[in-house]
């Protein structure tokens, strides 16, 4: 069993916790012994809130809506692979940028992500040339 | 924070915690603060309802919903007219002290007592204990945020510790506690529509930041606000939505608005985890890999930088969110977007905002268990503690005071700021604000209905109702509605009836439990269960003027009882609405 500390998923109190692994899937967490934050506790939901990590009903593959084989807001979402995904969002936010202008599109970042990803997300709309960015945090 | 979350424990000689259930809610910062107590500290709970922390507390006062700042003026004008408040700290350090004076005179005691049945002498126990003690924390959440004037209630929090001075000192401070993980790293990050993490977008170091690191020529214009986005779309000038990692389909207030509103996107993308109510309206949905699955950090509510490892390869081999927008980055020739791996984007972040992040390395937070920004250079210590130099961000260091009143309407509250500047000469680039109920209950619509969370789940259950342990474990209940006792009785509701809760913005339907613990004429419910989502009812018109937030804690609504044939049938329409994918169906079965 091999042993990772990281940080709670779920409340901004950021407890920190040790993940133990066998054969690429969490068996267990536990909180990390002498931490100043959480000082060796945890709540339920650090505890036990990793399940969903392994649950079967995780995504794995991009959905794309079509209709006879094509992309159609009319269609039902169907499996498609990573290089028609990323295509199909390159060159809709390219298109949408040219055909009208920047602030015509808008992202929803993610208060549960990482800062990395904020990060990213937040210049990737910089970089378009708008500041339609916006996270939960309001709500 | 402007203070670490340990100190409740270690240094608060008073912990002052309004509208946060901290128990269920924040459940070890509930311990710290219980630690806190075995030491010596006294706990103050204000809420308008009865929450665990309250029972444990020295001082508990019952509120209604959307009295705090009838009950702060009040506690504040008590401290100035006893001489209880800092003079030298607040001549030293604070501008407005004498606007603030006029703008509360008039919140008395008796007042308050007439106005929201606040017995005087808790309220003056109130006052003392936190002005007096050596050491006086503030704690509050969305119970304080989540209205109109949510922005004037946490300047009237600031407001109480500044003439208090009760800042800038070991367990003293103003300390909103964060719900989400990240939120506070979110922000910092800038996924904000006027904010970099150099600094707000209209500034020209911002500008030359922008420029210099990433060699792009920053939009000096704010962006949209989320709250607008809904009728942005329908005005046509949103085509196209790309969200990260949410469910706004549930946590968006007035969620009927949303869905209709995204239908008429060009375009909407969404990359999540699971096929969640949002990901099945859009028209691409991308699979990201999840937490453990990627190495990275979050900053918590103490503004403390800390570090995640990867722990397990990502399942199919998915890619970090991250990634997935540097590929579709690449794929449009965008510059900027070839980091390799989580540690490459975080020493940009450094670069970008030095002041702040420059002393944060990943070495170092592995190693010291985290650091507090502002942390300008590697042998910095962080700052856990801040203002402990009595200085403000403002440019001539002095902290503000805000003069804040209280008004019943629109036009009472114009007069009121009108007055008081004129009063007292207030220059027209100093703040003013005021508290305003952005709902009061009507003949159709009697009780106020207000919403909240359970400690096992966590938002719209997205990753916790995955988790069997949690699911199951949970509230034997599942969605309740929950209404006080005089409510029960006037409409002849028991527990374990089923009614309807209805106002303009929607409905829901739930078994009811009658909960002695709130305070009359209300009605609560959470936002975990999308069978019985609280948002739904949430006022999505009013809006907070500064910070654009809806009053999800407050609006009015009426409640029916139905049989359970009724409710039955309310469900499945209801799992329709919320569920329309064939996949969705298909996966939930499996
Ligand atoms: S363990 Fe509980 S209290 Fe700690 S961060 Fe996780 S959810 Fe919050
Ligand atoms: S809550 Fe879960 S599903 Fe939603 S963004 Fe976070 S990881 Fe993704």
């Amino acid at each position: 069993m091999e042993k990772f500390q990281t940080v709670c998923p779920y409340c901004g109190t950021g407890c920190n916790v040790d993940i133990f692994v066998e054969n690429n899937k969490i068996v267990k967490a536990e909180p990390t012994k002498d931490h100043p934050v959480n000082d060796g506790e945890l709540c339920l939901k650090g505890m036990y809130g990793w399940e969903y990590v392994h649950s079967p009903r995780r995504l794995t593959k991009p959905l794309l809506r079509k209709k006879d084989g094509v992309f159609s807001k009319e269609g039902k979402l169907e499996e498609v692979s990573w290089d028609e995904a990323y295509k199909f969002a390159a060159e809709r936010i390219q298109s949408t940028v040219d055909k009208y202008n920047p602030s015509h599109i808008m992202g929803f970042s993610s208060a549960r992500c990482l800062n990395e990803d904020n990060y990213v997300f937040q210049k990737f709309f910089r970089a378009l040339g708008t500041n339609n960015v916006d996270h939960c945090a309001r709500l | 924070m402007t203070n670490d979350l340990v100190e409740f424990a270690t240094d608060a000689d008073v912990i002052f915690c309004i509208g946060t259930n901290t128990s269920e809610c924040h459940p070890i910062i509930a311990m710290q603060m219980l630690r806190g107590m075995k030491r010596g500290a006294k706990l103050i709970v204000i809420d308008p309802k009865k929450t665990d922390m309250a029972k444990k507390a020295d001082i508990f006062l019952q509120i209604p919903v959307g009295a705090n700042i009838q009950l702060l003026n009040t506690i504040m004008n008590y401290i100035i007219q006893n001489d209880l408040y800092k003079k030298d700290f607040v001549e030293k350090y604070c501008h407005g002290f004498e606007y603030l004076k006029e703008a509360i005179k008039d919140f008395t005691l008796e007042r308050l007592e007439k106005e929201i049945g606040a017995d005087p002498e808790k309220v003056k126990e109130i006052a003392e204990l936190y002005a007096k003690a050596p050491a006086s924390s503030i704690a509050y959440t969305m119970g304080i945020t989540q209205f109109v004037d949510g922005t004037a209630n946490v300047m009237s929090l600031s407001n109480l510790a500044l003439i208090t001075g009760q800042i800038g000192r070991p367990g003293t401070g103003i300390n909103p506690l964060r719900g989400q993980n990240n939120v506070q790293g979110a922000c910092d990050m800038g996924a904000l529509p006027n904010w970099i993490p150099a600094g707000n977008v209209t500034t020209e170091y911002a500008q030359s930041q922008a420029k210099k690191v990433w060699d792009i020529d920053l939009n000096p214009n704010p962006g949209y606000i989320m709250t607008d986005v809904p009728h942005h779309i329908e005005e046509g000038r949103i085509k196209l939505l790309y969200v990260f990692g949410e469910n706004p389909a549930m946590s968006d207030p007035w969620t009927e608005h949303f869905i209709h509103a995204v239908r008429e996107l060009e375009t909407f993308i969404v990359q999540d985890i699971f096929l969640t109510e949002t990901a099945q309206l859009a028209d691409l949905v991308i699979p990201a890999a999840t937490w453990t699955e990627k190495e990275g950090t979050f900053l918590n509510t103490s503004r403390v930088v800390q570090h995640l490892a990867k722990a397990i390869e990502p399942v199919a081999g998915l890619e970090p969110d991250w990634k997935v927008i540097c590929n579709i980055a690449n794929i449009m020739r965008l510059k900027g977007f070839d980091f390799a791996k989580a540690e490459e984007i975080w020493n940009e972040v450094r670069k970008l905002a030095p002041k702040m992040f420059g002393g944060i390395s990943y070495d170092r937070i592995k190693k010291e268990q985290g650091l507090a920004w502002p942390c300008p250079d590697e042998s910095h210590p962080g700052t856990p503690v801040q203002y402990a130099d009595l200085k403000s961000f403002l440019s001539d260091g002095k902290f503000r005071i805000v003069p804040i009143g209280h008004a019943n309407n629109e036009e009472e509250r114009e007069a009121f700021e009108s007055e008081i500047r004129k009063k007292c000469k207030i220059p027209e680039d100093y703040p003013v604000a005021c508290g305003m109920p952005s709902a009061k209950p009507t003949k159709v619509y009697p009780c106020m209905f207000t919403t909240g969370r359970k400690v096992y789940h966590y938002h719209t259950g997205t990753m916790t109702r995955e988790c069997k342990a949690l699911e199951f474990g949970a509230d034997i209940m599942g969605a309740a509605i929950e209404i006080s006792p005089d409510i029960a009785e006037s409409q002849g509701i028991k527990t374990g009836d089923y009614a309807i809760v209805e106002n303009k913005n929607g409905k829901i339907a739930a078994k009811v439990f009658v909960n002695p613990d709130l305070i009359e004429g209300t009605i609560f419910t959470t936002f975990h269960y999308y069978e019985a989502d609280g948002n739904k009812l949430a006022d999505a018109e009013h809006k907070d003027p500064l910070s654009g937030m809806n009053p999800l804690k407050m609006s009015i609504a009426g409640i029916k009882k139905i049989s359970e044939e009724e409710f039955r049938n309310f469900r499945i329409k209801e799992d329709e609405l919320m569920h329309p994918s064939q996949m969705y169906k298909k996966v939930k079965e499996a």
